[in-house]
């Protein structure tokens, strides 16, 4: 199991009114499994992302990642988790501005103590097809080039887990689709768990399963 | 390469004018305040090298009272086998009268001495001293006294050959013009000459030629050997430090003024760095997303910071290298001081240490700010940045530092502290000030669209705007705060011929029986003595029975040293039963009769006081030439100096010193300057013995060396202007790129580009005014503190002068503003679309 999460909550305040967004939201993640997570805008998908990803944590519930409690784990103990074995790809792409494509894909490498691994690097460029425009800063690459890249770069130190919000949610349908492909294409032979949040049913469907937020709660 | 520094590297590629300006900043602040520091070193340095010359041995004891043969015999006995060579000499006050009367200062050569250093003559002569008979003057008597050489002048009642003029004197370290001109005397004829009586204003020096230099040490144990506060144990290198003393003064205010310019450039800093900060705050996000931890953003932040700022030091230090050898060769030719015009190796430590630290203080907040942020949802379709206050905790760094240059620059505890304190208050008031006008004037509401755009401008986006305006103020308040000071105590000291209130010729060294012939001669010349006051020498021995802890090995602060020098020195005492017009009570009482031996009352100038570490009710003993004589301390008063008025700063109540070994002091207010030099004339025939000063020289030789060391503060202020508007300049451009999808908007709506230039002048010139009119305000209130603490002197501000200062400053930084404006101003609306 990659993955466990049981029973999550998570409230926020909007100055001493408690507003709560998950009420006990579980899901599970096996190894080579693809998951997808539905639901409308303010539903929580943003919420449960921050969850998963370590970068806030629950009010209360469990979630283990590769058997380890989240929230047991130190801020740094969670940062060296998510450089080694995880995987993010954002809707707005995020590319570090000052860093070439190359650079950027170079990154989780270098942060994970693997050196600049300049060939793994450029393979990778190559596999998503911008063998050309390593050299080039994401200021001067396309919205499909930058996503490409950002799948790249969380793909390249070989996670076990990819995190990946609305990956062509700010691309056209083409480019949108060519970007799916590519993600599940590399999950697939890289034998990697993802979890896809998406309110796009037909991108949805493409998954093993499927889980609708709701409520604040994952239903099947 | 390890992460954070190439990620530094690679932040740094990116964000290059950002980058740019950030090492134009430090430059200017680090050049500015180095420039000063080598300067300094340079001087002391050059005179420590010919230190020997300047004292002319290797060891001196000197006194204004006679040093005892016994105590005098301590000494050789120590000194020993060492002691290669001795003399004892004098010099001392006179008039010299040539065509014109005047004073001159004596100074006696003897065969063999000076021991070091040997005077450059008019006639290239080899000669080491002027023969019997004969003197040498320097160049500025020629003209003063209306002689050349081959001429005679009259000295103490006898004439001597003018045998040559010298050109250069070693034992002199920086001319800036004497009030007395040295004089060059054979010892053979001081006997006959009769220049020397009984209570003259003399100095007495042993000079000593040591086989090895001394130590510190063994300098201390010979103070100790004389054990008497009045004789002074001089070294070669003491000497050097003596000579620095009136380029220290000057070099501290520079140093200060630099520092004004360092922090204002720091501002800059903190405002560059915070903006690039927030503006690359996501990419922070990322790599903690990422998985980079705080210690590693942390360390990519410094070595940014350091990188930035070795690059930074290394420009200024290039800078500096290049510009500072011909400004110094200038400088050493215009003070005619003889110094190394190579940039001293201090300069390396002050450049590549100071500035990595400086600019580390300066952008910690940033850098805290930027790492104790929680990371945002960046999931979320517009996520949330995090805004965290900056916690004031984390300027402490930078303000210490400030606070610790200050006290450095100084010298001293008391001017280091008030500047401190000054530049924090008024900062803090031109944060507050323009919080509070910024927000208001986003309250205004009119029917034009420009003052609806101006006031939401500026009333929206008042946080961000403030750097800029601060240190603007900083600059406008400096650049009217020197030159007030300068017209306020050139105003103080100035010298009307007509006026009554000041004397006009100040007399010393009259003997006791002198004083009735003296008082006759001036009535035989239509004249009266305004003020005659008895002068009696001594020394200051005990304090409460305890006696006088003289030595100290070393001086911090300038405090310490003037506590040191006054306490190191003979005193002059007077007497009389109450205070004089320019003094003023305040503490105490005064004195009360009987005026008799049994109730000795001692008045004391309150800063002398202070220095010594005197208090009311005191005991304090004096020795009058050997007889021990005690007196409670009973008030303490403040003395207006420059009324230039015979003065002391210890006053006896009469009863006790009437019968003491006496001279006194006299002054004549009132004088035309034709009556004066005839005066004069006739006054050094008939009482050869006689000293007497031209008041209105002595103000004119005091302005003329302020009116030179303000010349060099002005200067120095307009670093500040400079930095000022580099700071101006910067939040200018961030603005501009800022606002540049705005400025499209209002193009595409159809706003004319005029109207759009318009705005964003009256928008600069609102601010930058405001500004300049806040600085120029807080520097008159300064001033009077200043002049007020410092100086003691009625306050007389310049208003239209204020008001010039706000004018220049308000449209150059506007003008400066709109410069950095300008690509937003001119480019076209679809490349700023785009």
């Amino acid at each position: 199991m990659i993955l466990d999460g049981e029973s999550i909550f998570k409230s926020f305040f909007q100055g001493k009114k408690e507003i709560p967004v998950l009420k006990g939201a579980s899901l599970h993640l096996a190894r080579g499994e693809t998951l997808a997570i539905i639901g409308k805008s303010g539903s929580g998908k943003s919420t449960l992302l921050s969850l998963l990803s370590g970068v806030d944590r629950p009010n209360s519930g469990q979630l283990n990642f590769l058997g380890k409690n989240f929230t047991n784990l130190s801020e740094n103990e969670i940062s060296e988790l998510r450089a080694s074995k995880m995987g993010i790809i954002f809707q707005q792409f995020f590319l570090i501005p000052h860093l070439t494509a190359l650079e950027n894909i170079q990154l989780p490498l270098q942060i994970n103590g693997k050196g600049s691994q300049l060939e793994e690097a450029q393979q990778w460029l190559e596999k998503v097809g911008l063998a050309d425009r390593g050299n080039h800063f994401p200021d001067q690459l396309s919205g499909g080039e930058k996503q490409r890249v950002a799948i790249a770069r969380a793909l390249v130190h070989s996670p076990d887990l990819v995190l990946a919000d609305e990956p062509s949610g700010s691309l056209d349908e083409k480019t949108g689709k060519e970007i799916m492909d590519l993600i599940f294409q590399l999950v697939s032979e890289k034998m990697k768990g993802i979890i896809l949040v998406t309110h796009d049913k037909e991108l949805a469907a493409r998954c093993d399963r499927i889980l609708n937020l709701e409520n604040g709660v994952l239903l099947s | 390469m390890n992460l954070p520094l190439s990620q530094s590297l690679k932040f740094l590629r990116y964000h290059k004018r950002e980058s740019l300006l950030f090492l134009i900043g430090l430059f200017l602040g680090l050049s500015v305040l180095g420039v000063v520091h080598d300067l300094r070193v340079s001087f002391q340095e050059g005179l420590n090298s010919k230190s020997k010359e300047l004292l002319g041995s290797d060891l001196s004891l000197s006194s204004r009272v006679e040093i005892s043969p016994e105590k005098i015999a301590k000494i050789d006995t120590y000194l020993n086998k060492n002691l290669v060579k001795k003399i004892q000499l004098d010099s001392f006050f006179s008039m010299a009268k040539g065509e014109k009367a005047r004073l001159v200062w004596v100074k006696v050569l003897s065969e063999g001495f000076p021991f070091y250093g040997k005077y450059k003559l008019e006639s290239d002569s080899e000669s080491l001293l002027p023969k019997p008979g004969s003197v040498w003057i320097y160049p500025e008597l020629t003209t003063l006294l209306g002689v050349g050489v081959g001429d005679n002048i009259k000295l103490g009642g006898r004439n001597y050959l003018i045998e040559d003029i010298v050109l250069d004197d070693p034992s002199q370290g920086l001319s800036w013009g004497s009030v007395a001109p040295r004089v060059f005397f054979n010892n053979q004829d001081l006997v006959i000459s009769g220049l020397v009586q009984k209570g003259s204003t003399k100095t007495t020096t042993v000079y000593y030629k040591l086989s090895k230099s001394i130590s510190d040490d063994e300098v201390n144990l010979l103070e100790e050997l004389i054990d008497d506060s009045a004789v002074e144990v001089t070294t070669p290198l003491k000497t050097s430090q003596q000579m620095a003393r009136a380029m220290k003064y000057l070099s501290d205010f520079l140093s200060l003024i630099s520092l004004v310019a360092l922090f204002m450039a720091g501002s800059g800093l903190y405002y560059l760095f915070g903006h690039l900060l927030e503006k690359a705050k996501t990419t922070f996000y990322l790599f903690r997303l990422l998985g980079l931890n705080r210690k590693q953003i942390g360390l990519i932040l410094i070595n940014v910071v350091l990188i930035l700022s070795f690059l930074g030091s290394l420009l200024a230090f290039a800078g500096t290298a290049v510009l500072l050898p011909t400004l110094k060769a200038f400088l050493a030719e215009k003070l005619k001081a003889d110094f190394p015009t190579a940039i001293t190796s201090e300069i390396y430590f002050f450049f590549f240490g100071l500035g990595p630290l400086f600019a580390l203080c300066m952008t910690w907040p940033t850098i805290y700010k930027s790492l104790s942020e929680s990371i945002p949802n960046l999931f979320e379709e517009v996520y949330k940045r995090t805004s965290l206050s900056l916690s004031y905790v984390h300027f402490l760094p930078g303000v210490l530092l400030f606070l610790v240059l200050s006290l450095l620059s100084s010298k001293s505890f008391k001017i280091g502290t008030f500047f401190f304190i000054s530049m924090l208050v008024s900062s803090s008031l031109y944060w507050l000030v323009f919080n509070y006008t910024f927000q208001k004037i986003g309250l205004l509401k009119g029917d034009r669209l420009w003052l609806t755009l101006l006031s939401k401008s500026i009333g929206r986006q008042y946080k961000s705007l403030i750097t800029g305006p601060v240190t603007l103020a900083i600059a406008a308040m400096m650049l009217n705060l020197i030159p007030q000071m300068q017209l306020m105590i050139e105003q103080e000291l100035s010298f009307d011929p007509q006026s009554s209130s000041r004397p006009h010729l100040f007399m010393f060294d009259i003997q006791d029986e002198q004083v009735d012939p003296f008082n006759q001669f001036l009535v035989s010349n239509d004249l009266t003595a305004d003020r005659t006051s008895p002068m009696i020498r001594g020394r200051l021995t005990k304090i409460n029975n305890k006696p006088l802890l003289v030595r100290s090995k070393n001086s911090l602060t300038r405090e310490q040293e003037r506590s040191e020098r006054m306490k190191n020195r003979g005193v002059n005492i007077t007497y009389k039963d109450k205070l004089n017009s320019d003094e003023q009570l305040v503490e105490g009482e005064d004195f009360r009769s009987p005026f008799e031996e049994k109730n000795v009352q001692i008045s004391l100038e309150k800063n002398y006081a202070e220095r010594i570490g005197a208090q009311l009710d005191d005991i304090l003993e004096f020795d009058i030439l050997g007889v021990p004589i005690s007196g409670k301390v009973v008030n303490f008063r403040k003395v207006k100096w420059s009324s230039m008025n015979p003065n002391f700063f210890i006053t006896f109540s009469p009863g006790v010193l009437e019968d003491a070994p006496k001279t006194h002091l006299m002054t004549i207010n009132k004088l035309e300057n034709a009556k004066k030099l005839e005066i004069l004339e006739k006054m050094t025939e008939l009482f050869p013995n006689v000293s007497a000063v031209d008041i209105s020289n002595v103000v004119e030789k005091v302005l003329n060396v302020f009116s030179q060391m303000m010349k060099a503060l002005r200067f120095q202020t307009l670093t500040t202007l400079l930095c000022g508007l580099f700071v101006v300049f910067s939040m200018g451009l961030n603005q501009a790129e800022q606002r540049r999808t705005e400025t499209s908007l209002y193009l595409m709506l159809g706003v004319p580009r005029c109207s759009l230039i318009m705005w964003s002048l009256i928008e600069a010139s609102v601010i930058n005014s405001i500004a300049s009119i806040m600085g120029v305000i807080v520097s008159f209130g300064l001033t009077a503190l200043v002049v007020f603490f410092f100086f003691d002197f009625e306050v007389h501000l310049n208003f239209e002068l204020g008001l010039l200062v706000a004018l220049s400053v308000a449209l150059f930084s506007s003008f400066i503003t709109f410069i950095s404006q300008w690509r937003r101003l001119f480019v076209p609306p679809l490349k700023l679309l785009s």
